[in-house]
């Protein structure tokens, strides 16, 4: 085996995947030429160092969802429109990028409502009226996760966080997930409503404090932390403090007993999901 | 199949068939990988994001035609890793050259920190410094090149994966990546006496 053709078995050679009579060849080339001795373990040093690439730590930028979800959208608006158009949804994933957790695509289909979801017409009109169809929520859990279905009975759209998601034909499905360390809260209403519903979402992070006192979206924070599962806000005031002490294994019991002398009542859906609310 | 595969696959099929959501699942579940990879390539954070951004659009306007013969993250791959060709190919044009790894501020050149946080002071020196060479020494090799090293280095995609990724047989990948390597050992060469070290 010439020097040539020893080098077009570097790879394979420090990989030790030549077979045996190859490797003799390539072994008995090596050792008669002391350049090609020092060739290869040059070779094998820029091996070992390339390998270190995948140290590299890289950033991911904030805004990324969002210009993907940019670039998505102005490439469905290029295509022929057949049918129904679901205006914006692309935008749910641009939500990551600006909100301190992220709220994430859900792979579920569109009204897969299931047996152990359940649904809130808290967000009506605002003022109370009767003969005035509702907006519709759905809340499912989904692991850690939590996503929200609206199915608007008008034009208006459903508010996240002070940001208004763009209308749609149908139902809105909104997944919520939190890749942060922290538990994040979410607010939601319908645009002009003054109904404000708070989801938490836990972080990666898993709490170990069983006390704590602050507002009711604390006591929230600290009981998706601790528990690891998405807790709902549902109640009108949210100020009042409490002060808790959470030391059941199962999150329910634990809520119910931190929120027993207080102006607030945990609530346990057939999925899961805790719901606070006022008493 | 893994699992992960195996979502992916149940995704594709339900955005073929129109399901927005299975779509936004797929992006979201590989953009970072998809933004490392491309960020390895053009070392240029908006760069990157144009990559990934164009390349999902592909995604999307390619998904009616996936047959699901390969993975989905080596067709991510292959489709990433053209708009990057095809990028050096506009610049190439227009007479740019390559980024190289270090950039211009106001009071002269800097090179591009390699984060790599590890224990030993000196061993960091020493792996920081052979870092920033090889990134030198990965940005004069041909674009095509560079990409295969990084998908099997930096990215750890096997063999088979590459050659999937870039339809070509397995021995060719392996052959190519061969005189990538020595290609890349020739220009560390120059900076021998610390690589060596």
């Amino acid at each position: 085996m010439n020097a040539s053709r020893a080098r077009e078995y570097f790879s394979a050679f420090h990989e030790g995947s030549l077979d045996a009579g190859l490797r003799q060849q390539f072994q008995k080339a090596l050792a008669s030429d002391p350049k090609l001795q020092e060739e290869f373990a040059d070779f094998a040093i820029a091996y070992e160092a390339l390998n270190f690439q995948a140290d590299e730590v890289i950033e991911v930028p904030m805004n990324l969802s969002d210009q993907i979800a940019t670039r998505l959208e102005a490439a469905q608006n290029a295509k022929p429109r057949v049918g129904f158009v679901w205006q914006g949804w692309f935008r749910n994933l641009a939500l990551s990028g600006i909100a301190a957790a992220a709220i994430l695509g859900a792979g579920f289909g569109i009204m897969s409502k299931g047996g152990n979801s359940f649904t809130s017409n808290m967000f009506g009109t605002g003022g109370g009226a009767t003969n005035v169809p509702k907006n519709e929520l759905i809340f499912e859990v989904m692991n850690k996760s939590l996503v929200v279905t609206y199915t608007p009975t008008d034009s208006r759209p459903i508010v996240v966080d002070g940001k208004s998601l763009p209308p749609t034909n149908g139902p809105l499905r909104i997944p919520f997930a939190n890749r942060n360390q922290a538990p994040a809260a979410f607010t939601l209403n319908i645009d002009g409503s003054k109904t404000v519903e708070t989801v938490v979402i836990p972080g990666k992070e898993v709490t170990q404090e069983i006390q704590g006192s602050g507002t009711i979206l604390a006591f929230a924070k600290a009981l998706a932390s601790r528990y690891q599962t998405p807790v709902r806000v549902s109640a009108g005031e949210t100020s009042s403090a409490v002060a808790w002490t959470m030391t059941d294994n199962n999150p329910y019991e634990a809520a119910t007993a931190a929120l027993r002398d207080t102006p607030y009542n945990a609530d346990k859906r057939e999925d899961g999901l805790i719901c606070i609310t006022s008493r | 199949m893994s699992e992960r595969t195996s979502d992916d696959q149940m995704f594709i099929e339900r955005a073929q068939r129109g399901d927005r959501s299975a779509l936004n699942e797929l992006v979201r579940k590989h953009e970072q990988r998809a933004y490392q990879f491309a960020f390895r390539l053009t070392r240029n954070p908006e760069e990157a994001a144009d990559v990934v951004a164009e390349a999902f659009v592909r995604v999307y306007n390619a998904l009616p035609n996936f047959k699901g013969n390969a993975q989905f993250t080596t067709w991510l791959y292959r489709i990433l890793t053209n708009c990057f060709l095809d990028i050096r190919k506009k610049e190439s044009k227009r007479g740019t050259v390559s980024l190289d790894s270090s950039v211009t501020v106001g009071e002269g050149e800097v090179e591009r920190q390699i984060e790599d946080p590890t224990a030993n002071p000196h061993e960091d020196l020493l792996r920081d410094e052979r870092g920033r060479r090889v990134q030198r020494a990965l940005e004069k090799l041909p674009a095509y090149q560079k990409a295969m090293i990084l998908m099997y280095h930096a990215e750890q995609l096997s063999y088979e994966d590459i050659a999937e990724s870039l339809d070509l047989p397995i021995g060719t990948v392996k052959s190519r990546l061969n005189r990538a390597r020595l290609s890349l050992r020739e220009h560390l060469t120059k900076d021998e006496e610390l690589f060596r070290l």
